[in-house]
């Protein structure tokens, strides 16, 4: 079933979840979802994450929403921030 | 190089391309590439990746050996170093060590053997012949017997590293004649491992072109005798050629990303060649690392640019022809060199359309303009553990 | 001409106390089975986001290597060799599992990095920025023993001046039952399956009370193989065998502790000690070996806990063996000498 948000508080609900969902697949031990800001940088300078969690997001992307990237080239636009990841997750998700 | 001198005296291959030194010589000469859909491995991703399979099933390399069991890096493994052993005249391995490199080891037996354990709760696999040590104490057996066995594991170096190990035994007077290489078969695991990596071609790969995708997985086994010169004249063994240098970097980079200098890469080869007292000037071939990935051939590609400048040496990867036959490669790749170097020729870079930005034109003409004297053969490897061996027909 | 090679620092993760000598005087007692190792605190270690891709071998070989790289104020090892038998077996069996039960899709890609035996050795290399020589060898229980020679070569060949030399092994609760069914975890044998992490520095260029003086692994050596190996590891290093007053075996109550055999007839005159009774057997255990007969000799002290019921005895042996036998099949042997200058 796909889900759209019409209010940003089931957006906020939903990023919320998002970053806890971050938080266990990348093993992120002792961070909570208010440790990270929503319009953060992920990668490099933001939070930190390499290469190897940007593929390990694409598994994430793929299992909980059915969506497939090809390339991991294509994660760079998606894995801006939480708040570019979750708009991207809104208008694309399969389930 | 310093302290003794390191000759070859057999060399035996077996890859997506053939059985045996000659099989493999006449498809790198007529470019034929063993690059297929896959066939013998039992995979979901059957024709969605073309890989380069050695073109046997199991049960039949071992009625080739006469073997009841053995997994198939154990086979592969076993056919390379006998056809090493043979050419070198070698007929008792006991005063002889065995280096090989692996990874998968037994991984692709075990894989059947887990999900079928997973049919039948309760039960519990052995992983006696799994643990890459196994699978080389498992071809001793086959030949009865050596001084000392030893199995290298860096992962797509590890062949490589066994090679020059072997080169470092003989030159600390531990052995006189060391048989070493490396064998790996290829599995679900690693095929989805890489997979899940993101890093394989739905094509056959097209290393140091603009538009690669990744690489292909192969398999096989390549295996050097490496011989102390002295003792090579008191057997009266032909020399092939001579291992005159070597070296061994860590890129200290990432875990699976190369550095975008190629830093590892660029001391490996540089190592090699202070070893050997020479100079980029006399380095008539490469052999690369060459994937076809993205981040290698631009890594390999900037540290050859560093190391040798614009007027680089021919420089090709064989990989379009066997796959990236990972633990195994160095081993395989070695063989490669010490054919082109016997037999004069430089084993092309198949699929290549478009040079990458800032990048190398590989070889697409196998005539030399100038003997074959010198080669680098290089073997690059997650974690950064990158070797470059340096083979010649000639002592330095 | 030899160069004398010093042990001048070594540290262990085991089921003794953590980065710690004070099994030397108080051992925990293990019971047989399965027995897990007492993790130290990895704070002083790891950095939290470092953390986020380590299991608990990898968090293990940090630790064990940073405190070797502490106490003896190395910050770049000019070579690093590690061994391991299994590799990160938490990570490999998780991604097969995944397969298995999944299907060819959607798996982890961290857990097949961190399945690579190499995983261990390159991260020690990142982590230290050593761009210097740096292997791996999986090859069974003397993984530890072929990556020490390694590195003696290597100093004896003038190449590197120092040398991180590292061994490591898990046990996970899944991985244990596979050992039994395989044989590795004997049910004769009379001490626990466990597992292992030993880092240690061999320096050319230094002093300490501890030399190492040769190793040697084969592959399933007659007896008189073996003993030739003995003689010239004692030859290369100036010494008898009746100079030898320590042997150190692997053995551990298996139907393989005969390998021990044509050593201890060899050398009668020795102290005979095992240390696999208190550490355990595990791929990695031969590290654990060499790691008790090093400590022994810079403490000057062989501890009740290694004899058996007799007493501290002090000053400890001058010239040890350590001999330990893998699967019936390899072999190995380690010869460390007590500096006389200390």
């Amino acid at each position: 079933m796909k889900k759209t948000y019409y209010n940003s508080i089931d957006m906020d609900t939903f990023k919320q979840e998002l970053k806890a969902e971050i938080i266990r697949v990348l093993n992120l031990d002792g961070m909570q979802p208010d440790d990270i800001n929503d319009a953060e940088p992920l990668f490099g300078e933001g939070l930190g994450l390499d290469s190897i969690d940007a593929l390990e997001l694409i598994v994430l992307l793929e299992k909980n929403y059915g969506i497939k990237l090809e390339k991991p080239e294509d994660g760079k636009a998606v894995f801006q921030s939480v708040n570019v990841l979750a708009d991207y997750i809104t208008r694309n998700r399969k389930k | 190089m310093k302290g003794t001198t390191v000759c070859i005296t057999g060399a035996g291959i077996v890859s997506a391309i053939g059985f045996g030194k000659e099989e493999t010589l006449q498809a790198l000469r007529q470019g034929r590439s063993g690059i297929a859909p896959i066939r013998y491995l039992e995979t979901t991703h059957a024709d969605e990746f073309p890989s380069g399979e050695v073109k046997a099933d199991t049960p039949s390399l071992r009625r080739r050996l006469g073997m009841q069991d053995g997994n198939r890096t154990t086979l592969l493994g076993i056919l390379a170093i006998q056809e090493a052993l043979q050419q070198a005249g070698i007929t008792d391995t006991r005063t002889v060590s065995l280096l090989s490199g692996t990874t998968v080891g037994g991984m692709e037996e075990t894989e059947q053997h887990y999900a079928e354990a997973l049919k039948h709760p309760g039960t519990t696999i052995s992983i006696r012949t799994h643990h890459c040590g196994a699978t080389t104490d498992a071809m001793a057996a086959f030949f009865g017997g050596f001084r000392h066995t030893a199995t290298l594991s860096t992962a797509c170096s590890s062949a490589a590293n066994a090679i020059l190990r072997a080169a470092e035994m003989i030159q600390s007077g531990r052995t006189d004649i060391c048989i070493a290489g490396g064998s790996e078969c290829l599995s679900k695991f690693h095929l989805n491992g890489f997979n899940s990596l993101m890093i394989l071609d739905r094509r056959p790969c097209r290393p140091f072109d603009a538009g690669r995708a990744g690489l292909n997985l192969g398999e096989g086994a390549g295996f050097l005798v490496l011989e102390s010169e002295v003792s090579a004249r008191r057997r009266k063994a032909a020399v092939l050629g001579w291992l005159n240098g070597y070296g061994n970097a860590c890129d200290a980079f990432h875990q699976t990303a190369s550095s975008p200098e190629g830093e590892g890469a660029f001391l490996a080869m540089r190592q090699a060649l202070e070893m050997a007292g020479l100079t980029p000037a006399d380095i008539d071939y490469i052999n690369a690392h060459g994937t076809g990935t993205p981040n290698n051939d631009a890594s390999e590609s900037r540290a050859v640019l560093r190391l040798f400048g614009g007027n680089y040496p021919p420089i090709s990867s064989t990989k379009a022809f066997t796959g990236h036959t990972t633990s195994a490669s160095g081993g395989i790749e070695a063989v490669i060199c010490l054919l082109a170097l016997q037999e004069q020729f430089l084993p092309q870079n198949l699929h290549f359309s478009e040079p990458m930005e800032g990048g190398l034109l590989p070889v697409q003409d196998q005539q030399p303009k100038r003997p074959v004297r010198h080669v680098l053969c290089n073997a690059f490897a997650f974690g950064g553990n990158d070797t470059s061996l340096l083979l010649s027909n000639q002592p330095v | 001409m030899k160069q004398p090679v010093y042990i001048t620092a070594a540290s262990a993760i085991s089921i003794q106390e953590p980065l710690s000598e004070s099994w030397m005087q108080h051992p925990v007692v293990p019971q047989g089975g399965a027995a897990y190792a007492r993790e130290p605190d990895y704070t002083p270690f790891v950095k939290p986001l470092e953390a986020r891709r380590m299991g608990k071998l990898l968090k293990r070989a940090t630790a064990t290597a940073q405190t070797v790289l502490r106490q003896t104020g190395i910050a770049r090892p000019e070579a690093i060799l590690t061994g391991t038998g299994h590799g990160c077996v938490q990570n490999t069996l998780t991604f097969l599992n995944d397969l298995c039960q999944g299907g060819e899709q959607m798996l982890k890609p961290t857990c097949f990095m961190q399945s690579t035996h190499n995983t261990i050795g390159s991260l020690t290399g990142i982590q230290t920025g050593s761009h210097g020589y740096n292997s791996t060898y999986a090859h069974g229980g003397t993984s530890f023993e072929c990556a020490l020679m390694n590195a003696w070569d290597l100093l004896q060949l003038g190449r590197v001046h120092n040398a991180l030399v590292s061994a490591h092994d898990e046990l996970t609760d899944d991985y244990y039952p596979m050992l039994q069914a395989s044989g590795y975890a004997d049910g004769r044998m009379t001490c626990p399956t466990t597992e292992a992490s030993v880092s240690c520095m061999l320096q050319t260029a230094a002093e300490g009370p501890v030399l190492l003086q040769g190793v040697d692994v084969l592959y399933r050596p007659a007896p008189e193989q073996l003993l030739q190996a003995l003689d010239a590891l004692l030859e290369e290093a100036g010494l008898q065998r009746t100079q030898v007053d320590a042997l150190l075996t692997g053995a551990n109550g298996s139907g393989t502790d005969r390998a021990y055999d044509p050593l201890t007839h060899a050398l009668p005159q020795c102290e005979l000690l095992t240390y696999k009774h208190l550490f355990g057997e595990s791929f990695s255990a031969g590290a654990l070996g060499c790691y008790v007969a090093q400590a022994c000799l810079r403490h000057d002290l062989l501890p009740a806990c290694l004899r058996r019921g007799g007493e501290d005895r002090q000053p400890a042996p001058r010239h040890w063996l350590v001999a330990n036998c893998f699967d019936g099949t390899d072999y190995s042997l380690i010869l460390l000498s007590k500096c006389c200058d200390y």
